[in-house]
């Protein structure tokens, strides 16, 4: 029997982690641990992040996506405080489809894995980071014109009746 | 074996959140569901990109969470401002979205 090292043991827990917080964020009725579970489903994968050896983007997964997202989230689901449950009848069709996707990201993920086949991601960073700065400062006001957006929408004043 | 669980979990995860997005009747829930999708595709994304160009797949990656956290603070404000005028999350009840019998 071959020993498990601390490495293998730490990606199945944050693996498995990650699974059962989000199979609980999905079945569970109420908004509010829902929200609070995907923040441990986040923080799970910035684990696995950090395991595949990208630190600094698991560190800055945590701090924006869990710290922000999340927060947003959870701010949300206080301020509404009422939820809706679920859709009884779609169960079974749901089921099969989720199946289904989920099989075919499996299987999609092995193969090109395997065959390292795509596009040059490297290339297209090194176009995006360098060749294009300028429309990355336009990508940049962009975001922060549709943070002002929602807020408009938010207030009620973002046009409609 | 990292490879092998990392596609199980990117792949559990994308899967889950779709079921959770197709079941749930609440807006809230459905955000949520979409929220784990996107921690599958960012796994997916990371895994094709570490053993063939791994400084590509940080940036895009990095780009892709700061995107998903603008894009669920404006949804979150759409969510409220929809129950503001509505008195309720379910989507099912939206008008234009009503379940035909």
């Amino acid at each position: 029997m071959s020993q498990l090292s601390l490495f293998t043991v730490y990606l199945l827990l944050a693996g498995a982690t990650a699974i059962a917080s989000a199979a609980l964020a999905v079945k569970t009725k109420e908004d509010f641990y829902a929200a609070v579970l995907l923040g441990i489903t986040g923080l799970s994968v910035a684990a696995l992040i950090g395991l595949l050896g990208y630190t600094f983007l698991a560190v800055f997964h945590v701090l924006v996506y869990v710290g922000a997202t999340v927060m947003f989230v959870v701010f949300g689901v206080v301020l509404v405080g009422r939820s809706a449950g679920s859709e009884r009848r779609m169960a079974l069709p749901a089921a099969v489809t989720s199946l289904l996707v989920a099989g075919a990201v499996y299987v999609l993920l092995r193969q090109a894995a395997v065959s390292r086949v795509g596009v040059d991601l490297a290339r297209a960073a090194s176009e995006l980071f360098e060749g294009s700065a300028t429309a990355l400062v336009f990508l940049a006001l962009a975001l922060a014109s549709l943070v002002v957006a929602g807020l408009s929408i938010a207030s009620g004043r973002g046009g409609g009746e | 074996m990292m490879g092998e669980v990392l596609a199980v979990v990117s792949a559990a995860l994308f899967g889950l959140g779709a079921y959770g997005a197709l079941t749930s009747r609440s807006a809230v829930k459905v955000l949520i569901s979409l929220e784990i999708m996107f921690n599958g595709a960012v796994l997916a994304a990371l895994l094709l990109t570490s053993s063939t160009a791994p400084g590509a797949g940080f940036q895009l990656v990095l780009f892709a969470v700061a995107l998903g956290s603008v894009e669920v603070g404006v949804l979150v404000s759409i969510l409220i401002l929809l129950y503001r005028r509505m008195r309720t999350v379910d989507v099912y009840q939206v008008p234009g979205l009503e379940v035909v019998e």
